[in-house]
């Protein structure tokens, strides 16, 4: 018998990889879903796919339930999404949380209806939050986001370009990951996501 | 149960799903099994890597698929198994590759027909399946791989090319699939690890 060993790519120091690509069901172990909505799979994806999916008016989330990652540390964090069907009256956000249920410290990039017809990048610190528009209009295509983040600064990438910097209301606590939809109508919203991947030290 | 999922660390544009099946059961999240007559469990001896032990009582089957999780491009996607078969004697009829519902691309075992590998792509229309020249062996690890190709499936034992399929390839998102029957007497399958790889939508 062998056992497979990815040496080469690992890291066995006080560093924290983690991916997933959502095959299969929902790892209900590592992610958290808070807010009314619910955890769909898209048929026949290639890679797998999760739909999130908010409900008339409400906010649907999914966390994973460990903040393991901070500014102060540094991290980079990765998601593909894809806005599912239409822009209108809604909000979706992917990025990290301070915790799985935390709406006062986060960092993320996220396309907000009632805010601009552009990606936004979004930081959080205790309540207090900072918007910087991103100048590229979002679009229902499947996205990469990717956030590098510091204790000076994070810098936030759509489909590999550096599109914005913001360097206040930085979250100081530990951060895990998350992703999700807001429906401002008396319709469901749904987003899909394809992978989570983030990479950093340890906390 | 630790489900391995590693970064594709310098390309996200490729999905990748590996399984060593290390722990005390496998992730059923993810895998599900279906009988006639038999069992599928972790091997429990030895403890230390992790198989998967799928066993089919004689005239049985045994089925370990991913249910309707399909996610690997026909055209673009590879499956790779580590799998050993203890004993061809008895008789055993056994498809390991890809697969949803009429369509496949496996490597295939019928004693009935050979006892070497076999080779099969099929779809809807039709099912091209082949016999290789290539002898199973028994109580030996092999590794099997299937490439889904975009005008072809290619299938390997242990590195080596052993068929290509050109007709009746698979059309529809594929996922894992280990199919194994019993002709006569109980058989036993062990799968050390499975991993599949592949484009995105």
């Amino acid at each position: 018998m062998t056992l497979k060993k990815y040496s080469a790519e690992s890291d066995l120091t006080r560093s924290v990889t983690f991916f997933d690509d959502f095959i299969g069901n929902i790892n209900t172990v590592v992610w958290a879903r808070y807010g009314a909505g619910s955890i769909g799979y898209p048929t026949n994806p290639y890679g797998g796919q999760l739909r999130i999916r908010a409900n008339a008016n409400s906010y649907y989330r999914m966390v994973s339930d460990n903040a393991n990652i901070s500014l102060a540390n540094g991290f980079t964090l990765r998601w593909r999404a894809q806005i599912y069907s239409t822009l209108l009256s809604r909000d979706i956000a992917c990025g990290a949380l301070g915790a799985v249920n935390d709406t006062s410290n986060f960092v993320d990039i996220a396309y907000d209806s009632t805010v601009s017809t552009n990606w936004i990048l979004r930081t959080a610190n205790g309540g207090t939050l900072t918007t910087t528009n991103l100048g590229v209009a979002a679009t229902t295509a499947w996205t990469d986001f990717k956030i590098e983040a510091s204790s000076s600064g994070v810098a936030a990438y759509i489909n590999g370009v550096l599109l914005g910097v913001s360097t206040t209301n930085l979250p100081t606590v530990a951060l895990c990951a998350g992703a999700g939809s807001r429906s401002y109508t008396t319709s469901t919203r749904d987003i899909y996501v394809d992978y989570c991947h983030y990479v950093g030290g340890r906390v | 149960m630790a489900l391995r999922k590693l970064p594709p660390k310098y390309d996200n544009s490729k999905f990748l799903f590996f399984d060593d099946f290390v722990g005390a059961g496998y992730e059923a999240s993810h895998w599900s099994s279906a009988t006639t007559g038999g069992s599928v469990a972790i091997n429990p001896t030895p403890t230390a890597n992790g198989a998967l032990r799928v066993i089919a009582y004689g005239t049985m089957d045994t089925t370990v698929t991913m249910g309707t999780m399909f996610f690997a491009s026909p055209s673009d996607s590879t499956f790779r198994a580590s799998v050993k078969i203890p004993v061809l004697t008895g008789g055993l009829y056994t498809e390991i590759g890809l697969q949803n519902t009429t369509n496949y691309a496996c490597l295939a075992i019928d004693t009935g027909v050979t006892s070497n590998w076999m080779v099969q792509a099929r779809n809807a229309s039709g099912n091209t399946t082949t016999a290789t020249s290539v002898p199973v062996a028994t109580d030996a690890w092999t590794e099997l791989q299937v490439d889904c190709l975009a005008s072809s499936v290619v299938y390997r034992v242990n590195g080596a090319i052993v068929g290509t399929a050109t007709t009746n390839l698979p059309t529809l998102t594929l996922s894992p699939y280990f199919y194994w029957e019993a002709l006569t007497t109980d058989k036993t399958l062990l799968i050390d690890w499975v991993e599949v790889t592949g484009g995105r939508a």
